[in-house]
């Protein structure tokens, strides 16, 4: 058996991931471990740049998608496959709960505030979305059930998340690379006797925080008392999560503290958190993450979001600006989300891992909330697939669905990869069974 | 008398969003004030509006940092936006999960691992050998009451007093206090402010005890928790009398925490967040001294205060004054004032187009594009957040990107699409019409006559409001704001979703009239918050 002082010495060999994975702490079986990310960014895409041109394994990607050339044959591009409606809420504001969950808004008028009109009568998500329901299944196989990592995302709207525990439980990502850096890896960076004593203590405090919540709970009114069953539940996965500084993971080079007014710092936060995220699943830390860059919702007065792309518009308001000068200007910023979906690949592509690497055990799925900004129109969303190809994942395909389909077979085939055949349907908008045809092997 | 349910308001301007032909009605008027009705004898309250539980806010967050601990570490810089209801924060329905527990511990051990080497200074012990356990229950029982808002129960002393003796043991005096209080921090009733029914069945409203009373109080008046005295009188059930409230209301409006409530209120109600990242945008910058814009939003925070204060009703003052606040850099460089402030700290703007909080550059910066000025963003703040009246998203399939500036031509000339083209003009005309009227600032807020070669056209028009009509610029539109009964009903009624974290319920109506009428005289403002804090609305729960 390896120790830990012996994983620490290998850093930096080759050798590292591969031996952290067969000490993988909770994971007991010798089947390879599979795993998946969610990758989001917001306001569709420019199809006729996005569209790759030939047959469905040898083709070409345009403009839009040349980034991703390099991981062609680790790619499945998927044109024809959209979300539905169903429910309230408007396109940008549903479409982050849908396109993951296969479900509608509540129709319970959470958001409908006393001046507000039209679009504001919905409420939160009304089921699980997919990575939560794989995590779920998974069980406490590693210290995090999943982690979630956004850009600008998280706030107090279902447009502002795609990762959903339950109806009304979005999963606020980690937004400040460093900070995400010393909750994950930070124990790992300190002395073994301080690490032990901090494992204890720290354990003690929720011990604490959880008898609290069981004191309070029987005094509350009835309608509290499933926030406070939520926050025990959420306590008791921190616990959970404290035995991650057991795990003798690597830790990925620390990033700096910058502060989020910092120029650029989206550009700069969406790789540290693909990094991150990377580092995660190599080391074992979870099975199961999502990369949300931005909310679906309208960026109105948020000016200089791109900026580091030489843009002073608001991204929504030049999704609705057809004259040819915005439509370039969309190009380059769905040109830039592909590269740095590319780098995300790139990291987890770099662990090696059985007889390939973690993106070849991984199945990672790039959506956004709506297919064409201008007309809000959902039928056809830009998803492109990637990863999995040593795990039962048919890569380097261009797959076109005519009739389309929607996302619930997707959401079906992440389930299979997973392990989990028994999953035919998924979300509540559901009018369908089964996987994707033709993603995974045999399906 | 004109008044309209709000039903109607939904209908009226539901017909925006479709494919629009013909303008939709005018939107409806909803003023408080009736033609000659004595509205007051007429209008008993209604049954309480729903409360769900609350949980804080990153800025009530900050606050007990700084009250608790003195800390240096600023919480909601690791903590998710808020929920918000209008304007304002007011965390009520996200259920807590893992990565937002996650981002209280981080919160809570940042606290605690910077008030370790403090230990001994907050939490005083002689014997640490013998009395340790003593100075921690001694600590936890004053600390924790802060924390929770209310004295702790024995177990829960016991509870604490347990995880310091456990930790000590292994370690020091030091690390079992600090652990304590990661533990407080993460506490549901450190996070949510818990307002127990008398039974978990009571379906009906209940008046919430002293101690929620108290944590209501300090929250409206200083958005952050109640101090020692606070809880003192709410121990010796002083809140039960109006008396003993007004008391607490005078002495918390003479505390300098009264700065935060009124602070969290502007930068919400005039929607400056967007400072916050214009400041890092070179494009939003485009010259700008960027040491100006921490500037502007201090500007519009203390003269929001400053007109709460004035001798003058709060709305005249809040949209007519011919002062301001503003730091004379400021007041220099994008004003051209530089007479020095009076005794009240004001300086003069009589002499210049200046009038009120419309006119201040934080508003005008905030609500306009990078390099370009909009009339959009400008008019719908002043219909959504100084009307209460809702103005639709555009609807899909329309350019909505503002036309590039065009030499010779104007703002108002480059957005005559919305006004030619029908599926745009019946919102548009809502909100441009205003927008047009502040043309007379730049998108820095400087002011100007002429955009390049053209002159600037500063007529603008109000429909469906109280003081319709049209009106020349920003003083104008100001005069009408402060005219306005329906612009003074809505300033009421975001106090009372900003003070009580919920919108006014239909049943309430009656209540928010008594604050907007409170509003008329000078001084108004602490009579609206007299009214809120002695109403039944402010006293009871009802859950949902």
């Amino acid at each position: 058996m390896i120790s830990r002082r012996d994983l620490l010495s290998l850093a930096g060999s080759a050798s590292v991931a591969a031996a952290l994975r067969s000490l993988e702490a909770f994971g007991q079986t010798a089947a390879p471990i599979k795993r998946v990310v969610l990758f989001f960014t917001p306001h569709g895409t420019v199809w006729d740049q996005w569209r790759p041109t030939g047959t469905s394994t040898a083709f070409t990607l345009p403009y839009i998608l040349e980034p991703l050339k390099g991981f062609q044959q680790k790619l499945v591009v998927v044109d024809g496959m959209g979300i539905r409606a169903g429910g309230p809420g408007a396109p940008h504001t549903r479409g982050p709960a849908v396109l993951f969950t296969g479900s509608g808004l509540a129709d319970d008028k959470t958001f409908a505030r006393s001046d507000c009109s039209g679009g504001c009568n919905f409420g939160w998500n009304t089921s699980n979305s997919v990575d939560q329901e794989i995590a779920k299944r998974l069980g406490n196989v590693t210290p995090y059930k999943s982690l979630e990592f956004g850009v600008q995302s998280g706030g107090g709207f279902p447009g502002a998340y795609i990762s959903y525990a339950a109806p009304a439980q979005p999963l606020p990502p980690k937004q400040d690379p460093y900070v995400a850096f010393q909750q994950l890896f930070g124990p790992l960076l300190e002395p073994a006797a301080q690490r032990a004593r901090e494992l204890t203590r720290r354990t003690d405090v929720l011990a604490v925080v959880k008898a609290d919540l069981a004191r309070l709970k029987p005094k509350v009114s009835k309608a509290d008392v499933s926030r406070l069953e939520s926050h025990t539940q959420a306590i008791s996965e921190l616990q959970q999560a404290l035995q991650s500084s057991d795990l003798g993971c690597v830790p990925p080079t620390a990033p700096e503290n910058r502060a989020q007014s910092t120029a650029g710092y989206r550009a700069w936060a969406i790789d540290r958190h693909s990094e991150l995220l990377a580092a995660s699943l190599a080391c074992g830390l979870t099975r199961v993450g999502s990369l949300m860059f931005r909310p679906g919702e309208n960026d109105g007065g948020q000016q200089g979001i791109y900026d580091f792309l030489g843009q002073t518009m608001e991204h929504h308001l030049t999704t609705h600006d057809t004259t040819a000068p915005a439509q370039q200007r969309l190009v380059e910023i769905y040109r830039w989300y592909a590269s740095r979906f590319a780098y995300l690949l790139q990291q987890l592509d770099k662990f090696p891992e059985g007889d390939g690497t973690v993106l070849d055990h991984t199945l990672v799925v790039w959506g956004s909330e709506i297919g064409t900004g201008n007309t809000h129109s959902i039928d056809n969303i830009p998803f492109v697939l990637a990863g999995g190809g040593k795990a039962g994942v048919n890569t380097g395909r261009y797959f076109k669905y005519s009739p389309g389909i929607i996302n619930s077979r997707l959401l079906v085939s992440l389930c299979h990869f997973m392990g989990f055949t028994d999953v035919n349907t998924f979300g509540l908008l559901d009018n369908g069974t089964g996987p994707m045809p033709g993603l995974l092997n045999g399906a | 008398m004109r008044k309209l349910s709000l039903g109607a308001t939904l209908l009226a301007f539901a017909a925006c969003t479709g494919e629009v032909i013909a303008p939709p009605p005018l939107p409806p008027v909803e003023t408080g004030t009736g033609g000659g009705a004595p509205t007051e004898q007429t209008c008993t309250p209604g049954p309480t509006g729903v409360s769900p539980m609350v949980r804080l806010s990153r800025e009530q967050v900050d606050h007990a940092a700084t009250d608790l601990l003195q800390a240096a570490f600023v919480p909601s810089s690791a903590l998710t936006a808020d929920e918000k209801v209008g304007p304002f924060a007011a965390n009520t329905s996200v259920q807590m999960t893992r990565s937002l527990a996650e981002q209280y511990q981080f919160v809570a051990e940042k606290l605690g691992a910077e008030l370790e080497p403090r230990a001994l200074a907050v939490a005083p012990c002689a014997d640490q050998t013998n009395g340790a356990s003593a100075c921690a229950k001694a600590f936890v029982t004053r600390f924790g009451a802060l924390a929770f808002r209310r004295p702790l129960e024995a177990d829960e002393v016991t509870a604490y007093v347990g995880l310091f003796d456990k930790v000590k043991a292994a370690s020091t005096y030091a690390l079992g206090i600090r652990s304590m209080v990661e533990a407080l921090l993460q506490s549901p009733s450190f996070l949510y402010r818990v307002e127990l029914p008398p039974t978990p069945e009571t379906t009906e409203a209940w008046a919430v005890d002293q101690y929620a009373l108290a944590t209501r109080l300090a929250y409206l008046l200083w958005n952050s928790a109640p101090d020692q005295a606070l809880l003192d009188a709410a121990g010796r059930g002083a809140l039960g009398t109006d008396e003993g409230l007004s008391t607490q209301l005078e002495r918390m409006l003479a505390d300098p925490r009264r700065q935060r409530a009124v602070t969290g209120f502007a930068t919400a109600w005039a929607e400056l967040e967007p400072l916050s990242t214009a400041a890092t945008s070179p494009e939003r910058l485009a010259g700008l001294d960027p040491a100006l814009v921490p500037q502007m939003e201090d500007e519009t925070v203390r003269f929001l205060s400053a007109a709460l204060d004035d001798e003058r009703p709060p709305m005249e003052a809040l949209f007519t004054a011919q002062w301001t606040v503003a730091s004379p850099a400021l007041a220099k460089a994008l004003y051209g004032v530089t007479a020095a402030p009076d005794a009240k700290g004001r300086l003069t703007l009589a002499g210049t187009d200046r009038a009120g909080v419309l006119t201040q550059a934080g508003v005008l910066f905030s609500h306009s594009h990078a390099q370009q000025t909009s009339p959009v963003l400008r008019g719908k703040w002043v219909r959504k957040v100084l009307f209460c009246q809702e103005v639709p998203d555009p609807p899909a399939n329309v350019n909505a990107t503002p036309p590039d500036p065009v030499p010779g031509q104007t703002t108002r000339e480059r957005f005559s699409a919305h006004r030619t083209d029908p599926s745009c003009s019946g919102c548009h005309r809502l909100m441009d019409d205003i927008g047009f009227s502040l043309e007379g600032f730049d998108q820095h807020g400087v002011a100007r006559t002429m955009e390049g070669t053209a002159p600037v056209d500063v007529r603008g028009s109000l429909i469906g409001t109280d003081v319709d009509g049209a009106y020349l610029g920003a003083a104008g539109l100001g005069t009408k704001l402060a005219a306005s009964s329906s612009a003074r009903l809505c300033f009421a009624k975001q106090w009372f979703r900003s003070g009580l974290s919920r919108p006014e319920a239909a049943s309430e109506t009656c209540l928010v009239k008594a604050m907007s009428k409170a509003l008329e005289n000078p001084k108004g403002y602490r009579a609206l918050l007299d009214t809120l804090v002695h109403s039944q609305a402010f006293k009871e729960r009802k859950a949902p």
